[in-house]
């Protein structure tokens, strides 16, 4: 078992996409694809390496067209400041932007505009001959439309599969971006772990991870920082909330966040005050489930195995009275905040036979009636013999123990 | 719920709702629809009412199915969520769960699985599966030609012009979220201004505004703090960086939050150092061309007529030396940038102001050199007098 200690990412963003393009590439071939259209904020990363103004509203809002005898995507970014991105990378020399003055396209809700238009030369620059054109599967549907109108002949097809396959593995130049936000993720949630007393609420250890992640490099938290505190996660609904952390409750603390596009995923859960037996022991259930789980990681085992392992190694350790609560395990990751492989029950998740390069995390909990939930969550690589864990915070029940538990 | 409390202005959720329900339902009359379905986090909020975790893997796993005949719209949302968005908001109708089981809808990339036939089965439920249905329009294209064949005798329209009518005026409640969501702007603004100095990173100014931000109760992850300093290639296309802040620059700070899901954007500029007299000049022209453009943000007024107010007074003001790109500012609501366009009559589809209209005003100057300035402003158009509901100082912050 590998242990992550690379640090300062020193990523070939040109590599990267060389790497991502011609995995892209193999498969548009496989599967008789002439032209990839992509434009959700995931696949646009995933074809150009590139970041855009991040923000919800601009969540399809960059487009870039990949044909098999490119070496890189044209781009269609948004027009203006945006298109300076090619300042960041002088690798991308076709581009069109898409208009944003006077475009409705260009705000919520999106109406359609000029956009459709543009696409659609692009696409049918590509030659005569009718071509069959694989769309990002979240391109709004008006789009979709737009363009089969605009071009009878051109066949439009959904790229998800082709997608999902050639992301399911990273390359070398994504394993380091995504070890930089594992190490931003450490950073943040040992921050948040030392806030957490009495007396402070939810969000002000939200506020702690949310300029922690700004401040060592992240791009952006994949969702709202999850602090939840007792039993509140249970009965409420969106954490992190105004619930004040009193001493007794158990803290449960989920967060992510992005280095260049590629996510983190992470959990630690940290009693206020001495635990009691009973929390020590279900700790420990946990704990053993996702150490276990993740010491079995290797090429050639099945997804599902990982289930039945955490499962395996949580009932041993409780003479049967604990063990996965539900189906779920984990998820893959990388451009994506969900990704293949699914970890989860047989059946229950796609079954896929583990392989060098695929990025997932592992979080087993279980809920404690009336104190709150024991999550824990690494996130971890398949190696060429085994697994390399990324993420490296101890495991602590309360602060004072920090490595240990008693 | 705890999270989403009012600040200073109380917002009856339920209310805000229903008003929002009652404006779209008389679009669809005019248009002769007979419901419109929506999936998008801010088309759900803005006719549940209801919060959806901030994040573009969860941007599609609400649905509202909203139908003529009925006061409040169907729901679909997450299985596990689906308890505790009943209990925040009891007053909906039961929600019906959409399975996250290993399945591929809420993956990225995505798959319609098996939630269109869910869908679909609301649809039918609701008798409006042979009628039109309007779509929101960032409803992904694999979802929607999977309702197609769920539903052939569904005629299927966008709802795009409806939605973006309904979303023009802002309810009472919707004006109170927003003024909320200033507030909390206006905290994170003074956090940065504190945290900027000669010597600060960028990212640091950054973290700290989402930091303070987040503490008082933003709801969003999803909107950067722009603070931008000095004058160089990537300016306008930067993520807030590990650039040190240097004398001798300008800097402005653009920040913003949601609020129960509605937007704040406001904008600030600092001086590292003393100003010359032409960066005075300049600065006092952009206040005094922001303020101009306030008052015109009036009903019967344009926002055309706002564009060329802000450009007038800045090329008067400095005797031609400075004027506008195309671009003043935009209106904001559910969304960050919402139309009425604040910019030229050639580059921005032309409309009129109308009452509880809540537009960002912004004009901004470059200084080769020296770096970037900009004032922003939200204004919420009344019946009278134009509310300026951001009230951070304007005084050009100078740092020694």
């Amino acid at each position: 078992m590998q242990v992550t200690n690379g640090v300062t990412p020193d990523i070939d963003w040109k590599s990267l996409t060389q790497l991502n393009v011609q995995r892209t590439k193999a498969l548009m071939e496989e599967l008789d694809i002439d032209l990839v259209l992509v434009g959700a904020i995931d696949n646009w990363r995933y074809l150009t390496g590139l970041p855009l103004y991040y923000c919800i509203q601009w969540f399809v809002s960059n487009f870039a067209v990949l044909a098999r005898e490119m070496t890189f995507p044209l781009l269609m970014p948004l027009e203006g400041p945006i298109a300076q991105m090619t300042k960041l990378a002088p690798w991308f020399d076709n581009v069109v932007p898409l208009p944003r003055a006077g475009a409705s396209d260009a705000v919520t809700p999106a109406v359609p505009g000029p956009w459709i238009e543009t696409i659609a030369g692009v696409l049918s620059g590509f030659g005569q001959s009718s071509h069959v054109v694989a769309l990002d599967p979240a391109l709004p549907f008006y789009i979709k439309d737009g363009l089969e109108n605009a071009l009878p002949r051109m066949e439009f097809v959904s790229a998800g599969e082709l997608l999902r396959k050639a992301r399911l593995i990273k390359n070398e130049e994504e394993i380091k971006a995504i070890r930089a936000a594992c190490v931003i993720d450490e950073i943040a949630m040992d921050r948040a772990l030392r806030a957490v007393e009495d007396g402070r609420t939810e969000l002000e250890i939200a506020g702690i991870i949310d300029y922690n992640f700004r401040r060592h490099g992240a791009e952006s938290s994949s969702a709202n920082p999850f602090v939840g505190a007792g039993v509140y996660p249970q009965l409420g609904y969106l954490t992190p909330s105004n619930k004040v952390i009193r001493h007794g409750e158990l803290v449960r603390i989920d967060i992510g966040c992005a280095y260049g596009g590629y996510y983190s995923d992470f959990s630690r859960s940290v009693s206020v005050g001495e635990p009691d037996a009973e929390t020590k022991y279900i700790y420990d259930i946990v704990k053993t489930g996702l150490e276990r789980a993740s010491m079995a990681v290797r090429p050639g085992i099945m997804n599902y195995d990982l289930f039945t392992v955490c499962d395996k190694a949580m009932r041993e350790a409780s003479d049967g009275q604990y063990g996965m609560e539900w189906w779920f395990l984990g998820h893959g990751l990388g451009v994506g905040i969900h990704e293949d492989p699914m970890i989860g029950k047989e059946g229950s998740v796609e079954a896929f036979l583990l392989e060098e390069g695929m990025y997932f995390c592992l979080e087993p909990c279980i809920t404690i009636p009336g104190r709150g939930m024991v999550g824990l969550e690494d996130d971890m690589i398949v190696t060429s013999d085994g697994v390399e864990i990324l993420t490296r915070t101890g495991f602590c029940l309360t602060m004072t123990e920090l490595g240990t538990i008693s | 719920m705890l999270g989403t409390e009012s600040l200073q202005y109380e917002v009856d959720w339920e209310a805000l709702t229903r008003s929002n329900i009652a404006r779209t339902k008389a679009l669809m009359d005019e248009q002769d629809v007979d419901a419109v379905l929506v999936g998008t986090i801010e088309n759900f909020r803005y006719l549940s009412g209801l919060p959806t975790n901030y994040t573009f893997a969860y941007s599609v796993v609400n649905w509202a199915l909203l139908t003529m005949n009925e006061e409040l719209p169907h729901l679909l949302a997450l299985d596990y969520q689906k308890a505790a968005m009943e209990r925040t908001a009891s007053w909906h109708n039961p929600i019906t769960p959409l399975p996250f089981d290993g399945t591929r809808e809420a993956r990225q990339p995505m798959d319609a699985g098996a939630w269109p036939a869910l869908i679909a089965n609301v649809c039918r439920e609701a008798g409006v599966d042979k009628g039109v249905i309007a779509l929101d329009p960032g409803i992904p294209f694999v979802i929607k030609d999977a309702l197609v064949n769920e539903l052939p005798t569904v005629t299927f329209v966008n709802a795009c012009e409806i939605l973006r009518d309904a979303r023009f005026v802002k309810n009472e409640e919707e004006l109170a979220a927003i003024r909320n969501a200033c507030m909390i702007g206006e905290i994170g603004l003074r956090a940065g201004l504190k945290r900027i100095r000669v010597g600060a990173v960028e990212r640091e100014v950054a973290g700290t505004i989402e930091q303070a931000m987040r503490t008082r109760g933003a709801e969003n992850s999803l909107s950067v703090p722009f603070i931008l300093s000095g004058d160089h290639p990537l300016l306008g296309y930067a993520y807030p960086s590990d650039k040190t802040i240097r004398n001798g620059e300008l800097a402005i700070l653009d920040v913003g939050c949601a609020f129960g899901g509605y937007y704040s954007d406001l904008c600030r500029t600092v001086y590292l150092g003393h100003p010359t007299r032409e960066i005075e000049k300049a600065y006092e022209a952009m206040v005094k061309a922001i303020d101009r453009a306030i008052d015109t943000c009036r009903p019967g007024r344009t926002n055309i007529d706002v564009y060329n107010s802000l450009d007038e007074t800045l090329r008067n003001e400095t005797d031609g030396e400075h004027q506008l790109g195309w671009f003043g500012g935009h209106a904001a609501g559910l969304g960050i940038n919402e139309e009425p366009m604040i910019g030229s009559s050639e580059k921005v589809n032309s409309y009129t102001l109308e009452e509880g209209m809540y537009l960002c005003i912004e004009p901004g100057l470059h200084l080769p050199g020296i770096g970037l300035m900009c004032i922003e402003e939200g204004v919420i158009v009344t019946a009278d007098e134009p509310e300026v509901v951001t009230k951070s100082t304007r005084d050009l912050t100078r740092f020694r």
